[in-house]
Formats: structure tokens, sequence, C-alpha cells
């Protein structure tokens, strides 16, 4: 069985207006299917990719394979784990929990500007009782920041005093510090610059490498895609509407709506 | 015969802060030609947004043009007050969103532009501007439609409305697509550059996407930490790039095709300097593999028009 | 420290004398109430040490009787204003001070809870806070001191009149800062930072105490300032009034109160200087309050 399971994922989201608002214009329900029954497996140590435009229900996906939203309706496994199962105990879920972590898009919102590098690095490992002492943490945290390629003095610094890109390895360093196997990365170079997304984009590559990582990339960059994934699937409005791996996709797409992202995505040649 | 439109002579955008003088845009020498679409790309903070700023004479204190001079069709333009430059360049911004008013119909925000540039009545203001939204594609009956009404790459497209309805000479995009999506930024690009490809409209189009870039313009502008790096031919850049930055800025480009996977991307190590750390000599000599001792010392003049880069003096 | 002196705060504080001169005025304002012991030439509530022959001296001019002369006159139970002054001063302070402390505590919680949790409870909590808005807040400091008295037993009323006033104070004055911390609460909590801290399994407490209050403070800060200058007013309001500090510790309401009822008799000195280090403390108070939310307010600069 493939290491995490996507089965028939759905989620609406309640957008109507409050019930007493509703109850006296007489409208009804606003629902909003986000995600329509999307299947997808990805195996261990490989990099699944989801590309959609805005509004796909790409973002949503990510949010409920990690956790932070339920699904309406459908499954997601871990290496055999049913993540919404609620009979789960509170250290079980835990441990489930360390086993999946996120890089987000925006440098600037995902590190709390107010605590310094070290303690942002230390405190998954406090929160999974990973590494006890405070002394054992800073040398982690320390070896944390080398992997990314900042230095361990570093630690001492706030989020304010880097660039978009040493942030986003900051972000990096935190979701490793949960020694996960799962990464959902969703957009996490959108918001650089095209020298500084090569840095991360490389990065990324090489810790999957080290540590057997499995990456669950979410994206609208193609061109992103194409360095990066081993299968991609494709959303349009909620639905899956293919999947291929990523030498097919590019090669031969079968779909119109992959068509038309590939053919419109900018690329640099000399005969416009 | 290429006739020259706007010249920017030596110009020079300062911000005055409490830790020294910072400039935003450091001795920029470069034209546009009349019908032409020059595009000026770089990293965030490389100071093209400014320059796009400083031509329209939108620059708000601390920052000011210090120094410098922006001639437009052969009269010195920078003395002019902002009001007058609106008549001759117009500009379309990043989010469509806050462009326009949302209190007042696409309509009214047309005919009043209109109004406010050409001498024209009421009707025939109205008449133009149901024209100019025939022109990019929306349904003219939609003049009295608010711009919630209509999609992110809609509204662009009456954003764009709106910068060519007074006809102007030049029109100034700041990243005129980058909000919206891949499928919708083609269309968007396709009509601006068809548009203005009709009326003679020069362009200046500001991006960081060097896809967008070789799509788009004719002559292509890589600044950098508030320089200018190359300037030259679409295709002559895009070809044969002289300046070690515009390389490793094409190197590091995904391209969209299977064959990028599995090797590594080329990365240029390092981050943009901040302005008030700038190194002395040549603004990328850190993050340059080709750097020598030259580079690190004194600041490299553009050479032959093309590039400043010390490399390109020496081979030449 | 090196941190602080090298910001863009410090640098805009050196850089505009209001705020240098009204600091200056509310510290040295807290420092002669924190040591009224060794400032004032008296004890002004030690009864042996009044003459009641001293009653009604002119400011600087000598005693008719005694040939005593004080700096700023005294009372009609020839007690030394400026001693009785400094001794308001610190008791006018120490109500501000902890009746803001209060409200802040419980405004921030309220805010937090509301902005993060949502739901019901953050439309009780706010629904309590517009109705409570509706009403004046020196109204409604009346009320719970009212009530307060009627609850204690009145040899206890004496003794708790201060910490009923800072009750009544700080209760009446919570709602603003509840209102702020829940809409910053409301924004802090969409950012990427709470995602990542949800994600590693930490409570709402946790969450809320740790990540996001610190993040939502520059504002209350600015509001406690304020807020301390409306709180010092409110407790002269209400000890004018004579429903708060009582005449054994009288604050600098309780002075003024005591003062208008020589206005008119001539003894013009025993209302103006308490007044005028009223209005010196709550104007400097509130200008310093003015300046730090146009200093700390991103979207003036």
């Amino acid at each position: 069985m493939s290491f995490v399971v996507a089965k028939d994922l759905c989620r609406t989201f309640d957008l109507s207006d409050p019930w007493i608002v509703r109850k006296l214009t007489m409208r009804p329900k606003r629902l909003l299917q986000a995600v329509d029954r999307v299947n997808f497996s990805i195996e261990r140590g490989t990099t699944y990719a989801l590309v959609g435009e805005s509004g796909s229900g790409k973002s949503t996906i990510a949010n409920m394979v990690v956790g932070l939203l339920k699904p309406s309706a459908g499954s997601i496994t871990i290496d055999g784990q049913n993540l919404g199962d609620a009979s789960m105990s509170r250290p079980d879920q835990q441990r489930l929990r360390r086993r999946i972590q996120m890089v987000f898009q925006s440098p600037y919102a995902s590190l709390n500007p107010r605590w310094k590098v070290g303690d942002i690095l230390c405190e998954p490992m406090r929160a999974f009782k990973l590494i006890e002492g405070s002394e054992a943490q800073r040398r982690r945290a320390a070896e944390l920041l080398e992997q990314v390629g900042l230095s361990d003095s570093d630690a001492s610094k706030y989020p304010h005093e880097f660039s978009g890109g040493q942030r986003q390895r900051i972000s990096i360093a935190r979701a490793l510090a949960s020694q996960p196997e799962v990464i959902i990365c969703d957009e996490p170079t959108s918001a650089l610059d095209v020298s500084v997304q090569a840095q991360v984009l490389n990065l990324l590559k090489s810790l999957q490498k080290e540590f057997g990582l499995t990456y669950l990339f979410i994206t609208h960059d193609l061109a992103v895609v194409s360095t990066m994934a081993n299968k991609i699937g494709v959303l349009n409005q909620g639905v899956l509407v293919e999947e291929q791996d990523t030498e097919g996709l590019f090669s031969t797409p079968r779909e119109d709506y992959t068509k038309m992202l590939i053919s419109s995505a900018p690329k640099i040649e000399f005969g416009s | 015969m290429t006739e020259t439109l706007l010249e920017l002579k030596g110009l020079e955008v300062t911000f005055k802060t409490r830790r020294g003088v910072l400039k935003a845009v450091d001795d920029l020498s470069l034209t546009v030609n009349k019908g032409e679409i020059l595009g000026i790309v770089g990293e965030s903070g490389a100071g093209k947004s400014m320059t796009g700023a400083a031509i329209i004479g939108l620059i708000d204190p601390p920052g000011r043009v210090s120094k410098g001079e922006i001639w437009f069709e052969q009269e010195r333009m920078d003395e002019h007050p902002q009001q007058l430059r609106g008549k001759q360049i117009s500009m379309v911004f990043q989010d469509p969103l806050t462009s326009l008013n949302p209190l007042r119909t696409v309509g009214d925000q047309l005919v009043e532009t209109i109004l406010a540039h050409m001498y024209v009545t009421k009707a025939q203001a109205r008449q133009r501007a149901q024209d100019g939204l025939a022109e990019v594609g929306i349904d003219p009956d939609r003049i009295n439609a608010y711009p919630h009404a209509f999609s992110g790459g809609m509204r662009q497209r009456v954003v764009i409305a709106l910068a060519l309805a007074t006809e102007p000479k030049l029109v100034i995009a700041d990243e005129p697509t980058t909000a919206l999506d891949v499928s919708v930024q083609a269309q968007v690009l396709d009509l601006l550059k068809k548009l203005c490809r009709e009326r003679g409209t020069s362009v200046i189009l500001i991006t960081h996407d060097m896809g967008v870039m070789a799509q788009t313009s004719d002559r292509i502008a890589v600044m950098y930490a508030g320089r200018l790096a190359e300037i030259g031919d679409t295709r002559e850049v895009l070809s044969n790039p002289q300046h070690p930055y515009t390389q490793g800025l094409m190197a590091s480009t995904p391209s969209v095709d299977a064959k990028s996977f599995g090797s590594e991307l080329f990365q240029i190590p390092g981050a943009m300097p901040k302005l008030d750390a700038l190194p002395p000599g040549c603004a990328f000599n850190p993050r340059c593999s080709q750097a020598h001792e030259r580079c690190r010392t004194s600041r490299p003049p553009m050479v032959s028009g093309r590039a400043a880069c010390w490399l390109m003096e020496d081979a030449s | 420290m090196q941190r602080f002196l090298q910001s863009d705060f410090f640098y805009a504080f050196t850089r505009s004398p209001l705020a240098m001169v009204s600091l200056l005025v509310v510290v040295l304002m807290v420092l002669s109430a924190v040591f009224a012991n060794f400032i004032a030439p008296t004890n002004p509530f030690d009864p042996a040490s009044l003459n009641l022959m001293n009653g009604f001296t002119p400011p600087m001019e000598a005693n008719m009787f005694t040939g005593e002369s004080f700096l700023l006159g005294t009372d009609d139970q020839g007690r030394d204003l400026f001693s009785a002054i400094l001794f308001g001063l610190r008791v006018s302070l120490f109500v501000g001070i902890m009746a803001v402390g209060l409200a802040m505590v419980l405004g921030v919680l309220l805010g937090l809870i509301a902005g993060y949790v949502g739901g019901w409870l953050d439309t009780l909590i706010m629904r309590l806070a517009d109705i409570q808005m509706t009403f004046p807040s020196i109204l409604i400091a009346m009320l719970i001191f009212g009530v307060a008295r009627g609850l204690l037993p009145p040899e206890l009323r004496e003794e708790m009149a201060i910490t009923v006033l800072i009750l009544s104070i700080g209760l009446s004055e919570w709602v603003n800062f509840a209102r702020t911390v829940r809409g910053s609460t409301m924004v802090e909590k969409e950012k990427e930072y709470v995602a990542a801290a949800r994600l590693i399994g930490l409570n709402r407490w946790q969450i809320m105490l740790r990540h996001i209050l610190p993040n939502v403070l520059g504002p209350v800060l600015v509001i406690a300032t304020i807020t301390l200058a409306l709180a010092i007013i409110a407790e002269a309001t209400l000890s004018f009034l004579g429903v708060g500090a009582p005449r054994t510790e009288p604050s600098l309401g309780t002075l003024i109160r005591i003062g208008q009822d020589f206005l008119f008799s001539g003894e013009w000195w025993i209302l103006l200087f308490p007044a005028l280090t009223l209005l010196a403390l709550a104007l400097s108070v509130n200008l310093f309050g003015d300046w730090l939310r146009d200093t700390l307010n991103p979207r003036l600069r």
C-alpha cells in the first residue's frame, strides 16, 4: 500500500449568511464544493504535485492532509493509519502528527515575528518530546540550521533579520525539527525571486534524498512542478482531472485543461 | 527609423532614512522607442517599480528623484507636475482590485478619466468608454456594472481599457499579471500587446517573470540593486546574455517540460544585497562566479550600450 | 537594551520634544508619588503634626499666628497642601494603574478568547461589550461602586474604599482592550505561524498565550496609556462626587472636592493646586499615549 492515500476526499464550505439572516431573507444555504471526490496516492520517498489555478481546491487538500481541516467525506491514510480516526488517543495523535509537517507559502507570515529562530526550531522538539534538555535542543537547532544552509549563530536572531529565501529555509528547518516523513509544501517558492527559488527547490530535493522524505507539492507553477515531481495531479475546480507521471504529462497531456495550462505557461523562447 | 519617445538620463531615486540615503534607482539611463514594448525585469527591490513611479511622477516622500533627467518627446518632463504627465502616460498596476474604485461603476470611472483628459462631450465620452470595453473583449452593455461583478482577469481588462482610454503615448504596466492565473495571464498579455501595437503606443512592462518578458517585450532591461545590469533586444539578451546576473537568472528559471526533472537547478548563491549594504564595485560581485579584483573595487560602466560588466570590457 | 536604543521607536522618541516632555512629566510625578514620604515636608495625615492655627495660610506667605510659611499654602485644617498633593498623587496613580491593569488583563483575555475561539463565545463577549459601551463608563463605575458598598459591612467600607474604586474603574474600562485584541487576534490567527503551531499539536491556550498574545500587545500598550489618563480622571470624578477615596486617604479628586468649598471665600489655592496637578498628569499621560499610537501605527508611517 502507498504511503499516503487520499480516498474519495470531499470538502464543502458553508458560505451561507447567519441563520437568522437566512430565515429573514428566505435564501437557501450556500455551499461551496471546494474538493470533490479526489483520489491520489503517494509512494514513500517520492514527490507528488497537485497543480491548479486559484480556486482549484489545492490548498484545501493540503490543509486536510496535514489535519488542519477535516474532510467532509472520504479519508486520508498515512502509512496505514487513518488521519480522521476519532478513537485515536492523544499520544497516538501526537505520534501521527509528528510524521506530517508542512512548509508554507508566505515566508513572512509563517514565522512568529516575536520569537527567536532558535526558539521556533526548538518548539516542535519540545511538543513531540523528541529531545530533552535545552542544551541538546540548542545543539539540534544549530544542526538543523546548517542542514538548510544557514549558520548556527542565526539561532539568536529574529525572523525579520532574514531575507525571504532565508526565512523559507528556516520554515523548512522547523518542519525538519519534528523528524517528519511527509512534508506538504504549499507553494513554498511562489513568493520568492527566481534566483532564490532555485536555491530553495534544490534544498528541498537534496533533503529528500538525504532523509527519504515524501513530498506533497502544491503549486500553480508548472515549471516548478516539472523539476520537482515524480507524479502530477491536475486539479480544476475541486476535481482531479488528470494524473500522470511527470514525463507523460508534459509529453502527452490527455485533458484539454492540462493542454491549456501547459501552453499558456510563459516560456523563455525566442520566436514570439 | 525608430524614434525615441522617452529617455532617462542618469536617473537617480533616493530615499532618506535615518541610516543614510538609500539609492533605490542608481544612475539609470535608457530609452523607449515609439511603439515598442520595453521590459524591465529584476528581483523584488531591484528598483524596477521605482523607475516606473519616477517616470510618471508618483514617488512619495521620503523618496525623491534626486538626480538625472527624464525626456519625453524631446522635452524635459521631470519638472512637470504629475497631472500633466498623466495625459501622456498611464499606468496599469498589479492588483486590479485596488486600482478600481469599488463603489463606482466601471463606466463612470472610464467616462471620468476620458473627460478629465480629452475635449469631448459626455455622450462622446460614454461612447468612447463603450468602444474601449469592446476592444478589451468586454460586452459594452456591462458598462454599468461594478468592479466586483468582474473576475480578476476581466477586471484587469477593465484597467487596461481605463489606461488606454485617454490615448496615452506610453503605458507603464507594473506586474500587470502577477495576481492572475496562468491561463488568464496569457490572454491579458496578448491583449495588451495587440492594443498597443495597433495604436503605436509604447509600453514599459515591469515584471519579475523572465517567461512573461520573453513572450511580450521587444527589448529587455535587467535591473539589479537599483542599477541597470543589461539592456538589449529580447532575442539577443535571452539567447546570448552578457551579464553574469542575466545568465544566472536564465539558468535558474525552470522550464515547462519534463527534461529538467531529477537534475539540480542552476542556482545563484546568496541573495540581492540590501540597498544599505551594497558592496563596493559591481553590486553583483559577491554572487558572481567570474568576479575578479576589478569587480570588487570599481563599478563597471555600461559597455557598448549593452551590459554593465567588466568581463565584457575585457573581452572587447 | 542595545536593540532598544537602536530601534526606530527610540529614534522617533528622541526626535519628538512633545513625547520627551510628556514622558518626563509623567516620570517625575510617578517618582514624587512613590517617594512622597521623603519629599513631603510634613505628613499631612498625622493629626499630631497638624496645627489648626496654620489653617488657610496662603502660598508662600507667613501665617499670621504661627509665622510658618508653606510652598503651596494650607487647607482649612492647617495641612500643608504640597504634602497633601504628593500623597494625593500617590493615591490617584495607584488607583489608576491598578484599575488599568485590571481592565487590561480582563480585556486582553476576553478579547483573545473572543477572537480565537469565535462562535457563540465571541458573540456573548462582544454583545456584553456593546451593552457596556452604551453606558458612560463613569456611570458603570458608580453602579459597581454602589453595589459593592451595599454588599460590604459598614465597618469595612472605609478600608475597602480604594479596592472598590479600583474594581469599579477597572471593570468599566475593559471594553476597548477586548475589542482591539479581538480584532488583531482574528488577523493573527489566520497567519501561517499559527497553523504551524497547530500542526505540532499545541492546544488553544498555548497558541493564544505563547504565539498570538505577544503579537497583539503593541496596540494594547497604547490603549493602556490612554486608558490610564481616563482612569485617573474617572477616579478624580468619583472622588469629587464623594463616592471615591475617603477623606482619610484623599486622592487628587478628594482634594479638589475639599478645595471647591473654599473657592468662593477667597482661598483659591486649596482648589487650584490639586486641580493643576491633575491636569498636568492627565494631559501628559494622554499626550504620551497619543504619540505612542501615532508612532506604533504602521498605517501612519
